[in-house]
């Protein structure tokens, strides 16, 4: 009797525990569009093509396309940047590091992805966005900036990501290039990386959600303008910077609020097509 | 014999590879270090009894960070309690029992923007729920956000049980919840215990999400119960950094160097309960 | 480039000995893997080395192409020899030496890539990118490794939609397709079944016309069927060692014949 109680109480647990899973998903679906609607009816379009992101200003325009282009620039950019350079050091890691070498390093950088963006933010803000002036850019917050913390922040989960994908290639592969006569960077570029390529792409998948998701790195030092920056050194703002900076001003149920929680959507669409590359890549790799 | 090392060798090519990577990997590394230091030492000067034990004063030129303090330990405790045990018993659906939607969905959610999570948590417990700017509010979005990371995590752990302990399990005549919790789950504890930690580093960090549902800039009382506000260490980071300039900066140096301590010493237990003991 | 005059070289040979080893020692960390090796491989002959797991003779057969550098605490003691010169000389450029001794290893080992390419990278490794001649020597590379008319009609398919004998074939013209003068496959055929394990088994011999070939085996009817020498080792030390249809019929050691009748392995 004891154990049947014990079994269906366990049970009942887990599956409480898929049920909420599901709910958060669906929950925040719901929310996201349900809070969206006042500012999609009464902003309609102009919404998703207009640059114009005055909402405090009489008469308000709700334009974020400039916002949402900034998210993707800052994207592509932070992932351009980020993915060769974490590629190269799990290269080395992975086939020339000795394996001290290669502990402490990795220790490193896992204590590295601990850190909070807040703090990466904050270091870079205070000691290099002082320089910008310095050196006759006008903007102490820019686009550059804010590429630098992000190259921070992200960098340990590419490499590691890519790090586990290359050593989980069998050895034999790689012995069978090298017995070829290949040296070991050919080997570990033309035959671990082809082999153990759904992880990097993951990988580069992976880092490229996380950026489009910061908030705080890309707040305090991107700048405050919601224009696309024409160079490197104009600041900008994104989708999420503008969420996190706005909201707690904003007058609960007025369309500012509704259009915030129209950048959310957009956000998680981002992400959600994202999760969904990453899922068809690690399903290849199950061949 | 021309197998033997020549000035254009392939030996020599190898060694100029491996000297050039390990350049940019050192230097990376190098620069991380500096980031961590800059991040933790000038704050250390600020350190003192008063510094963590009092409130902030005179717009953030004296004082302390106590409520700060306290409130990030509040949140994180909270949002634990709730996290980690559903976490833990997600994973296990996770890797026991394949149902691929739930993979889907803890997927999907674990992609999530963490702002995003602060939106849901502002529209549903703020507001819908009627729980304001709240240590509730604050903790459930998190524990939410959370969520899918310690499940993911606990699902790896509990797939690499080689399966031989499971297969002996089970012919000992055991029911599945028998299995699970009474052997498989036990035979993990040291790594189950690692994901705890490593959740908590991410908690105690987080931002966004508190912004829009239960930090606020200045409490001038400590919370009086879950539904009161608080300050956290990184949102107090955080308003420093935005709207005080150089006249706080000194306050959000101290608060920065306690919280690297904080996750270093998180993430430090973690590493230590990494290997099972066999 | 190619080396031309590894060619003319080639041609050159005064000794038949190709491969010698000499009080050779192999050591893992502080574990000795292989003690005192003494043996002498022959030009166009199948040297087969064989004995129970964990006797050794993968350490010794892979320390002839040093593909064991690639592991860490590796440390050898002694010599092998390749036309005279000790290949752990630290003048020796290793990345050519493996040009010159292949291997062929257990799993069968096909590169994520197409049929075409596997072969194709060992040929773009020595420096021909010539289309045409890739394509010639890929052909040829596969004929001689009796996989060409199974193939020929699609090469760009990938080479892991092979079976487990074919991409085993594939590896081995992959080998063959860089013309070493060495082949030494590491227990071929014991991921393989049956029908498999005796195309590759005729393959080798065949083979062993332009190439000389060390193979380990486990097995001691592989031995008895294709090589000409076979060398019996037993816990890192090589206890007896002689021309194969001596050795299987009339063992002068007890430890091989109580390898050979079953006793121990």
């Amino acid at each position: 009797m004891h154990r049947e109680i014990k079994d269906k109480s366990r049970k009942a647990l887990l599956a409480i525990s898929s049920i909420i899973a599901i709910a958060a998903l669906f929950g925040i679906y719901y929310y996201l569009i349900k809070e969206s609607l006042p500012a999609i009816r009464s902003v309609g379009a102009e919404l998703f093509f207009s640059d114009q992101w005055y909402p405090v200003w009489e008469p308000a325009e709700y334009g974020m396309r400039s916002l949402i282009i900034n998210s993707l620039i800052v994207t592509v950019l932070g992932t351009l940047l980020v993915v060769p350079i974490s590629y190269f050091i799990a290269i080395y890691l992975h086939g020339f590091a000795s394996k001290k070498e290669k502990g402490i390093i990795r220790r490193l950088i896992e204590y590295l992805s601990g850190i909070p963006s807040v703090i990466i933010a904050f270091v870079f803000l205070t000691y290099l966005s002082p320089v910008f002036p310095n050196i006759g850019i006008y903007s102490p917050q820019n686009l550059l900036l804010a590429l630098i913390g992000l190259f921070f922040l992200t960098i340990p989960i590419s490499t590691v990501l890519i790090l586990e994908s290359l050593d989980s290639v069998p050895r034999e592969l790689e012995e069978s290039s090298a017995a070829l006569g290949a040296l070991p960077l050919r080997t570990y570029m033309k035959i671990t990386t082809r082999a153990a390529l759904s992880g990097v792409l993951n990988a580069i998948v992976l880092t490229a959600n996380r950026i489009v998701g910061e908030t705080i790195v890309v707040l305090l030092l991107g700048g405050g303008a919601a224009m696309v920056p024409a160079k490197l050194t104009d600041p900008m703002k994104t989708l999420t910077a503008v969420i996190a900076s706005e909201m707690p001003e904003a007058a609960q149920f007025s369309i500012h609020y509704s259009a915030l929680f129209v950048a959310g959507l957009v956000l998680v669409l981002f992400s959600t097509t994202f999760e969904l590359i990453s899922v068809m890549l690690l399903r290849r790799s199950r061949r | 014999m021309t197998i033997t090392k020549t000035n254009g060798s392939k030996t020599v090519e190898n060694k100029k590879a491996r000297i050039a990577l390990k350049i940019l990997t050192y230097f990376i590394s190098i620069l991380i270090v500096f980031v961590f230091i800059l991040a933790f030492l000038p704050g250390l000067k600020y350190w003192s009894w008063e510094f963590f034990s009092s409130f902030p004063e005179d717009q953030m030129t004296g004082g302390g960070i106590f409520p700060a303090i306290l409130g990030s330990i509040l949140l994180t405790a909270v949002s634990l309690v709730i996290a980690i045990p559903l976490g833990i018993f997600l994973g296990i659906v996770l890797s026991e029992y394949n149902l691929s939607y739930i993979k889907f969905a803890v997927t999907i959610l674990s992609g999530i923007p963490s702002v995003v999570f602060g939106l849901f948590g502002l529209g549903l417990f703020c507001i819908t729920m009627n729980m304001r700017t709240s240590i509730l509010a604050g903790g459930l979005t998190l524990s939410l956000m959370v969520l899918p990371v310690i499940s993911s995590s606990v699902y790896e752990v509990m797939r690499s049980i080689p399966r031989e302990l499971r297969e002996a399990a089970y012919a000992l005549g055991a029911r599945k919840s028998e299995v699970i919790f009474d052997m498989l789950v036990p035979s993990v504890r040291n790594s189950i215990i690692t994901v705890s930690f490593v959740s908590a580093g991410r908690v105690i960090g987080e931002t966004a999400p508190l912004i829009l549902t239960a930090a606020v800039f200045y409490a001038t009382n400590l919370p009086k119960n879950l539904l009161s506000p608080v300050m956290t260490l990184p949102t107090h980071i955080y308003f420093l950094a935005a709207a005080y300039g150089t006249k706080a900066r000194w306050m959000a140096e101290g608060a920065a160097s306690v919280l690297i301590l904080f996750v270093i010493l998180v993430y430090t237990i973690a590493f230590m309960f990494r290997r099972e003991k066999k | 480039m190619i080396e031309m005059a590894d060619t003319i070289e080639r041609r050159n040979i005064k000794n038949e000995y190709i491969l010698e080893v000499r009080n050779f020692n192999a050591y893992y960390g502080e574990k000795l893997a292989v003690r005192d090796a003494n043996v002498k491989i022959e030009k166009n002959k199948i040297t087969a080395i064989m004995g129970p797991s964990g006797c050794g003779k993968s350490t010794l057969l892979r320390s002839m192409n040093r593909i064991n550098d690639l592991l860490s605490e590796f440390k050898v003691q002694g010599e092998i020899l390749f036309h005279d010169k000790n290949i752990y000389d630290p003048e020796i450029d290793v990345y050519i030496l493996r040009r010159r001794i292949g291997m062929v290893f257990q799993k069968p080992t096909p590169f994520p890539m197409s049929i075409f390419e596997n072969i194709a990278y060992g040929l773009r490794l020595i420096g021909i990118t010539d289309k045409k001649e890739l394509r010639d020597r890929v052909k040829q590379a596969l004929e001689m490794a009796a996989l060409w008319d199974e193939v020929k009609d699609d090469l760009e398919k990938s080479a892991l939609k092979l079976s487990g004998g074919q991409q085993q074939r594939l590896c081995i013209a992959r080998t063959i397709a860089i013309e070493p003068e060495v082949i030494l496959f590491d227990e071929p055929t014991s991921a393989l079944d049956p029908v498999a394990t005796q195309k590759i088994e005729s393959l080798i011999e065949d083979l062993s016309e332009k190439f000389t070939i060390v193979i380990v085996t486990h097995n001691i009817g592989q031995a008895s069927r294709i090589s000409d020498y076979t060398v019996f080792m037993y816990r890192g030390e090589i206890v007896e060692q002689g021309p194969t249809s001596k050795l299987l019929t009339n063992p002068q050691n007890e430890i091989t014949q109580q390898f050979l009748s079953g006793k121990i392995g």
